[in-house]
């Protein structure tokens, strides 16, 4: 393959990173515009032709960066409301039921929840929450996204959640009779830290792929990964609220434990679900991705 | 688009510039911006169709068949100025030209 054959097709690909809008627009245009500059600089000099394409790369992050700041909206829409209470309404009556049943079991004696959780309790928290994120944060999504597929969104949704959790969750590995005695306290709170972002992560990501495809997912998956992180921050703040600045003043025991649970948990939820509501509305509305059409 | 445009990019004066003698594709706007620039704004095809984009949107310029969706072998897209946009650079023009005169009475006074 000649240099000037192989530096078109390379600008070709780059162009697939435009959002989809723009493409079906203008990239037919650039692409023949590139290959005109391209002949021109190509006689003879090759140097001339690779600095033509260094020139397009060096200004595609900053092109890149425009379009899709421009395509996801500039912010100057209204969010629809009921999009922000729909998501808000799934993933808080999702976090909601974890908090109850994580609160009520880790403040009984048995459940500390630092190292003495049963196994048994480990495999049913494990599988309901799984499923909690499936059956509530799949619905919710399909109902933000009507083009979507209930039952796909519902699964990506799980499965996101249930590899995410596990990938992070020694205690599930020990289950499984994997070896954690490599695990050290550095690595034991890198994992508590890393988890609620990978959650994000791998929701995102799968949600993302099976709805639009690759593009769609690297985009949710980013997104997604810093809104669990701030809905995990939310929650670690509303735990330090509650178990530092009010323990002298109400009485500290296992049903504040579970109020705990329940506020941080809530907030997590209501931080996670308006903000899933604020980057569907905006993904709904741009077209971002190939055939996105709005049913 | 910045709704009150003045001052314009630099591209975007460019562009409008390029323009103004007729209508051009892709292409020769690149070429004719480096040309009216003495080569020094040297635009990236990514660059070009940003802006174009923009100035399509807010109506200052506009392709001159819109209903042609795709393109043949070697055929182009052709811009031109609309109204809006030709009053638009003139504008600006008239303010450069403001800023020019007021630079060349600062010669005169300061003496350099």
């Amino acid at each position: 393959m000649s240099l000037k054959i192989f530096i078109i097709s390379s600008y070709a690909a780059l162009l697939k990173l435009y959002p989809t809008g723009f493409q079906h627009e203008y990239a037919e245009e650039m692409n023949r515009v590139f290959i005109d500059l391209v002949e021109s600089t190509d006689k003879g000099n090759r140097w001339k032709t690779v600095r033509c394409f260094l020139n397009e790369c060096l200004c595609l992050p900053g092109c890149l960066i425009r379009e899709y700041s421009d395509a996801i909206g500039g912010m100057k829409m209204k969010t629809t409301k009921q999009n922000l209470v729909i998501t808000s309404i799934g993933f808080m009556s999702l976090f909601l039921i974890l908090s109850i049943v994580n609160g009520y079991y880790r403040s009984q004696p048995a459940g500390n929840w630092t190292h003495t959780t049963t196994t048994l309790f480990l495999v049913i928290d494990f599988i309901l929450q799984g499923i909690l994120y499936g059956v509530l944060g799949g619905i919710a999504i399909s109902i933000v996204l009507p083009s979507t597929n209930r039952k796909q969104m519902m699964l990506a949704c799980g499965i996101g959640y249930l590899i995410s959790s596990f990938i992070t969750g020694e205690g599930y590995w020990e289950v499984l009779g994997i070896s954690t005695k490599w695990i050290n306290q550095n690595w034991e709170s890198f994992l508590v830290y890393a988890s609620s972002p990978m959650n994000g992560f791998l929701i995102g990501l799968i949600v993302g792929w099976v709805w639009k495809g690759w593009k769609a997912g690297l985009i949710f998956s980013i997104a997604s990964t810093i809104i669990f992180t701030l809905g995990f921050w939310t929650n670690y703040l509303s735990w330090y609220v509650l178990t530092n600045v009010f323990r002298d003043n109400i009485l500290f025991g296992r049903s504040w434990l579970m109020v705990n649970w329940i506020v941080g948990y809530l907030l997590f939820g209501g931080v996670v679900g308006i903000l899933w509501g604020i980057l569907m509305d905006r993904i709904q509305r741009y077209p971002l991705f190939s055939s996105n059409v709005v049913n | 688009m910045n709704k009150n445009p003045l001052p314009l990019t630099e591209t975007t004066f460019f562009i409008l510039f390029s323009l103004a003698s007729s209508p051009k594709h892709g292409y020769s706007i690149i070429k004719e911006v480096e040309k009216i620039s003495g080569g020094r704004v040297k635009m990236a095809a990514g660059t070009l169709y940003g802006a174009i984009k923009r100035l399509v949107d807010c109506g200052w310029i506009e392709p001159t068949d819109p209903t042609k969706k795709t393109l043949d072998e070697r055929e182009r897209k052709y811009y031109r100025l609309t109204k809006e946009g030709s009053s638009r650079l003139t504008e600006e023009i008239l303010r450069i030209r403001k800023l020019s005169l007021l630079i060349k009475d600062y010669h005169t006074v300061v003496g350099i």
